[in-house]
């Protein structure tokens, strides 16, 4: 079965059709078979009649048969009485009982009536096919209609399938645009008895399913949680001994690095989770986003001077609808990556401007850039270009652009990703509506 | 592969049966007009236990269908043609046939005796 | 006029719309698109056009057994396309979709052109008279729709049980139906004195009439004959056992052979 509806329409439609006809058909059988009774009673009652007529000098009166009834009256094998249609031969059967007989090019029905000392044949018969034409016209009368009245069958049948399979296509439209992390349960009401269940079983699903996220996403949130106290104390535990040992001592060096990509990516993986859609209260304020970038290079400049880089920002005063710690990981996350792939020297450029109901957030950089077989992959969740062997030795877990790229779609934005015209290294466009529309749903 | 021998030994007889038969009697003909849609004659005598020829002749311009369920029988007759059928052996009885295409005035029967 | 055009349309489309609906089942469930069909009954309805305007000359070959000898040949030819059909459904080998739709095709075509030349023959006596017309397109329609109804009923009825019950339902099905041409071919063969012509074996309209609706449907499926002669019964019963005997043939013993033969 492909589909209920067809299923329903066409099997109705054929069971009503069929059903129909079958009984058009039956009526006509038996009305054919009642007229013909009828007929035969007729043929009876006049040879009854006629054989009042029979040894008797009298002539049949003829308003005693209609046209469409002949007869004969034989004495033995002398023709004593006959009416004008009859003939006057023996071409008729002369066999007593009903018969089919054709004369004067119609048929005949004839009944041969031999009386009991075999001496006076009486031979009467009526026009069959007038008879058969008759009862042909008031079947067809009652057939008609019934033709007549299937295609409207047909549409209210269509209708009243359509009518019964809408709470069915109500469900499955609501599934269908449900959005793919929307686990709220389907509402219940309105459904028929049939679908009840259905309806209880998807939400006793969703709910499941609802609760497994959660504990799941949870889980790493927690865990990072759980992992900053004991990050903190092995910092302490560094400094001391960093203190207490040769400060430039290989092994303390290596530790000092591998704790800092740790807490970077325990950080990384914080914000992460405050991003996901559910998390993000829609706590939108008016920011600065001139204050804002600023704010971010001057907490990154130590790192950029580290690096002997240069860092220009160019902007213009603009205020922004969003989430003020989205818009500074976003920022942060873009400056730090540019710092991180661009050698010792380069140029970092950040640059804030309006263009119509938009701002534009860019920032370019002197590095290798990445390449644009790589540009769709780079927002994956620890996704790095070139993998494990990524070649730069700088911290990182792979999840700095999918944050950005997340907090963008946060943001109704866009992002894209270039080569920078002046500096030949990346760069990176993120637009911005400068005030959030809050009827479009976030899909992420 | 059993169950095939056995028909068709059967066959074999019959068609040996019916092979004398063809030898010994040659079959009779009979003549069955159709006119206005009427069989001329509506009833037709044969002998029983015998193989018929049946000649059916349209006069009319129209098509008959010739057909009996008693009989077994079911043919075409253009307009202005004529056909054969061939029918029987039969046992004694009434075999009544009509005209397909104008049931309800052509009809007759084959009269077995 | 009614009942002769109802019952006329109403009997050939019955018998074809049994088949067709069974040849869908069987198409569908090899995910055959429906082209088959649509060659079909294009090819079907133009040959039942052409050899019912050259059925008076068709009707003299043969000392006037034209007739009889055409459709029982296309009858037998239906046989074989179902034997192959059955074949090629139950075959364990993988098999090739276009080779099953060109046969479902030629016997849909051959069972549309058997049962669409007496159909046109009638209508074509009528196409005259403006006044009969009517009535006989009325009492076509009514025959029609009875036997597209039962077709598609056929149809549901087989889909709606199991797949397991339905390829079983389906094959023994297309057996009696195959079963069934050849007994109606014998009898025409009969009839044109080409098989001999014997007495009835048995009588049995008094259990199921061979004239009313279940009987002409028990015709459809699988030829019901009240009054069946011997040799009837004997190419019926050899009919049936064939389509067995073929598929278990080639199942234990050919099978073997050409799988090895693959191997080496």
């Amino acid at each position: 079965m492909k589909s209920i509806r067809l299923y329903l329409i066409v099997v109705l439609l054929s069971t009503i059709c069929l059903v129909n006809f079958l009984a058009a058909l039956h009526g006509y059988r038996n009305s054919m078979a009642e007229a013909n009774q009828m007929l035969d009673e007729q043929l009876t009652d006049m040879v009854r009649l006629l054989s009042l007529f029979a040894d008797d000098s009298r002539e049949v009166p003829p308003n005693l048969y209609p046209h469409s009834v002949l007869f004969q009256i034989w004495n033995r094998d002398t023709l004593l009485k006959h009416s004008p249609n009859a003939p006057s031969t023996v071409s008729l059967p002369r066999e007593p009982g009903f018969h089919m007989s054709n004369h004067l090019g119609v048929s005949w029905r004839i009944l041969v009536y031999l009386d009991e000392g075999g001496q006076y044949m009486i031979i009467v018969g009526q026009r069959a096919d007038a008879y058969a034409k008759l009862i042909e016209e008031i079947v067809l009368e009652s057939i008609l209609p019934i033709i007549w009245v299937l295609p409207i069958l047909g549409v209210l049948i269509w209708l009243i399938v359509s009518f019964g399979l809408q709470p069915l296509k109500r469900l499955a439209g609501l599934l269908k645009e449900r959005r793919a992390g929307d686990l709220e349960p389907v509402a219940k009401e309105g459904y028929p008895l049939e679908l009840d269940i259905v309806v209880a079983s998807i939400n006793h699903l969703l709910a499941r399913l609802s609760g497994a996220f959660d504990r799941e996403k949870n889980f790493a949130a927690d865990a990072a949680h759980e992992l900053r106290t004991p990050l903190a104390a092995l910092n302490v535990g560094l400094h001391n001994l960093a203190a207490e040992i040769d400060h430039k001592n290989p092994s303390l060096l290596e530790l000092q690095s591998s704790v800092e990509r740790m807490g970077h990516s325990i950080e990384q993986i914080i914000a992460l989770y405050r991003l996901t859609p559910e998390k993000f209260h829609n706590a939108m304020t008016l920011l600065d986003l001139n204050t804002l970038a600023k704010k971010v290079i001057v907490e990154l400049y130590d790192i950029c001077r580290k690096k002997n880089q240069e860092i220009e920002l160019e902007t213009e005063k603009i205020s922004i609808e969003g989430d003020d710690f989205a818009f500074i990981t976003l920022l942060r996350n873009l400056i730090d990556n540019a710092s991180k792939y661009t050698p010792l020297g380069g140029k970092i450029f950040v640059k804030i401007n309006k263009d119509g109901g938009n701002a534009i957030l860019t920032v370019e950089d002197s590095g290798p850039g990445i390449s644009e077989a790589y540009h769709g992959r780079v927002f994956d969740r620890f996704y790095r270009v070139g993998g494990d062997r990524h070649d730069s030795k700088v911290i990182g877990c792979g999840l700095g652009l999918s944050i950005v790229e997340r907090i963008v779609r946060l943001h109704q934005g866009r992002i894209e990703l270039s080569r920078s015209d002046t500096l030949g290294g990346l760069a990176v466009r993120v637009i911005l509506p400068l005030r959030q529309d809050r009827a479009v749903g976030v899909d992420l | 592969m059993s169950l095939d021998i056995n028909p068709m030994r059967h066959l074999v007889i019959v068609l040996l049966a019916f092979v004398s038969s063809q030898v010994l009697a040659e079959t009779p003909v009979i003549n069955i007009e159709i006119r206005d849609h009427l069989f001329y004659p509506a009833e037709v005598e044969v002998p029983s236990n015998t193989k018929v020829k049946l000649l059916v002749i349209n006069q009319d311009p129209t098509p008959e269908e010739f057909e009996s369920y008693e009989l077994n029988r079911e043919k075409v007759v253009l307009g202005n043609s004529k056909t054969v059928i061939f029918i029987g052996p039969l046992s004694p009885g009434e075999y009544p046939f009509f005209g397909e295409f104008n049931m309800s005035t052509a009809q007759g029967k084959v009269i077995v005796k | 006029m009614l009942l002769d055009a109802v019952i006329i349309v109403l009997r050939e489309t019955l018998e074809a719309g049994v088949l067709v609906s069974l040849l869908l089942v069987v198409g569908n469930r090899f995910r055959l698109e429906l082209r088959w069909l649509w060659y079909a009954l294009t090819c079907g309805f133009t040959g039942a056009l052409v050899y019912a305007t050259n059925l008076g000359s068709v009707s003299e070959w043969f000392g006037y057994v034209g007739q009889e000898v055409v459709n029982a040949s296309m009858q037998y030819t239906i046989y074989l396309c179902l034997l192959v059909i059955c074949w090629l459904i139950s075959s364990p080998l993988r098999i090739n979709p276009r080779i099953l739709a060109l046969f479902l095709a030629v016997t849909a075509a051959l069972a549309f052109i058997r049962e669409g030349t007496e159909i046109t023959v009638f209508f074509m006596g009528f196409l005259h008279d403006e006044g009969v017309r009517v009535k006989a397109v009325t009492s076509g329609f009514i025959g029609l729709m009875i036997g597209v109804s039962v077709g598609v009923l056929c149809y549901y009825a087989i889909t709606s049980v199991t797949p397991r019950i339905s390829r079983l339902i389906q094959m023994v099905i297309l057996i009696l139906m195959a079963a069934g041409m050849v007994e109606q071919a014998t009898q025409l063969l009969i009839q044109a004195d080409w098989l001999p012509a014997t007495m009835p074996l048995w009588d049995s309209n008094g259990i199921l009439h061979e004239q009313s609706l279940s009987g002409q449907v028990a015709y459809a499926i699988f030829g019901y004959e009240a009054t069946p002669t011997l040799v009837e019964v004997c190419f019926y019963i050899s009919a049936i056992a064939f389509i067995p005997m073929v598929l278990l043939g080639f199942r234990y013993y050919l099978l073997p052979v050409v799988t090895e033969g693959n191997k080496l």
